[in-house]
């Protein structure tokens, strides 16, 4: 039985053929095969690298889904770590592109482990300065407003 | 060139409360001084998680002070949160010394749970340092959404009753509940399917969740009991569960153990550990052997001094070692129906010291060992025989001490030992040619794991090749690119002429 493949067009124009059941991952991508079989599907807002990135990770987690555990597919705890090392490789910018496609296209477990890295960047960040820096965030408050919010949430230790 | 734009402000609200509903609460509410964008966004996160429990007062003015504060922060936070819902609650204290202060907390707790609950919680994480004990009142204990429940402290179960009807997950880490409070948490948690006890972790708290399990729901449990002292508390564990599945047991032996109604149960992972060390035990005490009994002596000369230490401390006048403690053969009965065992080295030891008679695993298809430079592979020749379906077996390190007993599944035998009897080397090898118990094992796929290639792993390759007449596949692990070592395994003779060796 040949696999069904389905077609994904970046906002490059590049098309990428994918095996129908990765491409299911994404909840938008289910829905739009079963409402518009045998045509491609143009995804304008992702650059072909974010989309070849997202469909690395949708083949790697398709295994584990319809394994059925007769071969040696790979177990939670690989796919996991998988999972860390995926993310761990995409630069800052790239990491917000990826998780900006995660929520484009409803992908629940690569918005999961995006936004844990997000979640882990900040962790890792001394103080608010790190954190702007990092992200590129402009300070839009003055001095006097950041004294206050902070007296606000600080609590004695 | 980098670019340079901020894109994690122009994310959707609800993707920044789902980022901040990761970070410990604190570290979320210190995002509000970022910018405007980030002024307001607390409010969203499903999640509180609160963790002072590596806080250290001076005294107890300041104690009272920063606690107190604390309180407050929380307080404020649900205000912000309005009246979205909250998925999770994660609450860990330190050390309190102060009643009042204390008095505080739990009430606050007591409060925060609640309001919690109300707002639909699914998960409870609480923590706490267990030289103070925390009461938990019956809000907590009666909730239609609580889908999992971790506690980690000394609780009182102030609770008159239990009922947490969608309950899925329970852990219970060096919580010391006492039996009573056990048997009613259990009891109102109809729905409980994984279960995780952890004892042991504070040595002076002998109370042990793990001893007693009833459930007639959990189909995945997990017992940490790793309490080493207290023998005497080791006399009998108890297990019921009807639906399980999946068991992970850790403990040093009990004298007894009562594992009943594990019909469903599919894989075991086992780990108990003897109380004593075996490596003063005499391996040539066998029944066919009572004659060799002054060869034996002649071996414990090799370590004297070690032997000479238990005599004066033990005041024994001759060596002796004392009985092992325990017995497995009614938990290995009971979970005798798996189709997936998992043994540490620990446990091999165990089931050879404490297990007189060895039930058969009918439907054991798969068995991993874990090897042990410290510990033997007597049981293996009779363990393999127990299995008469076995299909693979997979054999973490084949490194293990040398005993004289394991000869049967391993090589053993064939190592040089100072004063072994050559005769009985012969003999028993002419033996085992003939009774050797690989020769009517069925594995079909072999694996071994960490292969670090030395001479006797190597032999023991070779053993394990030319006497598995069913193996189909065989899977090496290796550490780093060794080619030699590869060749030399894919050099040995194979008795299956079907056998495929395979390196991972």
């Amino acid at each position: 039985m040949s696999k069904k493949m389905i077609v994904l067009k970046s906002s490059e124009g590049v098309s990428f053929v994918v095996e129908e059941a990765v491409a299911r991952q994404s909840k938008i991508i289910s829905f739009l095969v079963e409402e518009f079989p045998d045509r491609e599907l143009p995804l304008t807002n992702m650059t072909s690298e974010i989309l070849r990135k997202t469909i690395e990770y949708c083949k790697k987690h398709v295994v584990e889904d319809d394994g059925g555990g007769d071969s040696s597919s790979s177990s939670s705890g690989d796919l996991k770590e998988w999972d860390v090392k995926f993310v761990a490789e995409i630069d800052q910018p790239r990491l917000m592109d990826l998780l900006m496609a995660a929520n484009y296209l409803d992908i629940p477990s690569l918005l999961d482990v995006t936004c844990q890295k997000v979640a882990d960047t900040i962790a890792a960040c001394n103080d608010e300065k790190e954190i702007r820096a990092t992200f590129n965030i402009e300070n839009d408050f003055t001095e006097e407003e950041v004294e206050a919010i902070r007296m606000e949430n600080q609590y004695p230790i | 060139m980098e670019r340079r734009r901020d894109c994690i402000s122009s994310l959707p609200d609800e993707i920044l409360g789902k980022i901040l509903s990761l970070l410990p609460t604190k570290e979320a509410a210190s995002t509000s001084v970022l910018s405007k964008r980030w002024r307001n966004l607390l409010g969203l996160v499903d999640t509180l998680w609160f963790d002072v429990s590596m806080l250290v007062y001076a005294n107890l003015e300041d104690e009272t002070r920063g606690l107190g504060g604390f309180c407050d922060f929380v307080d404020t936070t649900f205000a912000l949160l309005s009246k979205s819902p909250i998925k999770k609650f994660s609450c860990s204290f330190p050390c309190v010394y102060g009643q009042d202060v204390w008095d505080r907390l739990n009430s606050s707790l007591n409060r925060w749970i609640w309001t919690c609950m109300e707002r639909g919680l699914l998960e409870i994480h609480f923590h706490a340092i267990p030289t103070s004990v925390f009461g938990l009142e019956t809000k907590l204990l009666t909730s239609n959404t609580l889908v999992k429940l971790t506690l980690s402290v000394r609780c009182v179960l102030e609770a008159e009753q239990v009922f947490l009807p969608a309950l899925k997950s329970l852990s219970l880490l060096s919580v010391a509940f006492e039996y009573d409070y056990r048997v009613r948490l259990l009891g109102g948690c109809p729905a409980l399917e994984e279960l995780h006890i952890r004892d042991g972790d504070y040595p002076l708290e002998p109370l042990c969740c793990g001893r007693d399990v009833y459930s007639a729901s959990v189909k995945r449990l997990v017992i940490f009991s790793m309490q080493s002292k207290f023998e005497h508390t080791h006399d009998i564990v108890f297990l019921e569960a009807p639906s399980l599945v999946y068991l992970d047991y850790s403990s040093y032996v009990s004298e007894e153990y009562r594992f009943l109604d594990l019909d469903l149960l599919v894989e075991a992972r086992l780990n108990i550990r003897l109380w004593v060390p075996t490596n003063d035990r005499d391996d040539y005490d066998d029944d066919d052997n009572d004659d060799d009994d002054d060869d034996d002596d002649d071996d414990d000369a090799d370590y004297g001094d070690a032997v000479d230490d238990d005599y004066v401390y033990h005041f024994v006048p001759k060596y002796k070692p004392k009985a092992i403690f325990g017995d497995v053969k009614n938990l290995i009965a009971g979970i005798s129906n798996v189709t997936t065992l998992h043994l540490s080295a620990d446990t091999l030891e165990a089931f050879h010291f404490c297990c007189k008679t060895m039930p058969v695993f009918e439907k054991l298809l798969n068995l991993s060992i874990e090897s042990n430079k410290e510990k033997g592979w007597q049981v293996m020749p009779l363990l393999l025989k127990s299995c008469p379906a076995l299909e693979t077996l997979v054999i973490k390190g084949l490194v293990h001490r040398v005993t004289n007993k394991c000869g049967d599944a391993c090589i053993c035998k064939f190592i040089p030992d100072t004063n072994n009897n050559n005769y009985y080397k012969k003999k028993k090898k002419m033996n085992e040619e003939q009774l050797c118990c690989l020769w009517t094992c069925q594995v079909k796929v072999l694996e071994i794991l960490e292969y670090g290639g030395s001479s006797q792993e190597l032999k023991q390759m070779r053993h394990f090749l030319g006497k598995l007449k069913c193996l189909e596949t065989v899977r090496v692990g290796v550490g780093a690119e060794r080619k030699f070592l590869r060749a030399n395994v894919m050099a040995l003779p194979r008795l299956s002429p079907k056998c495929v060796v395979r390196f991972i």
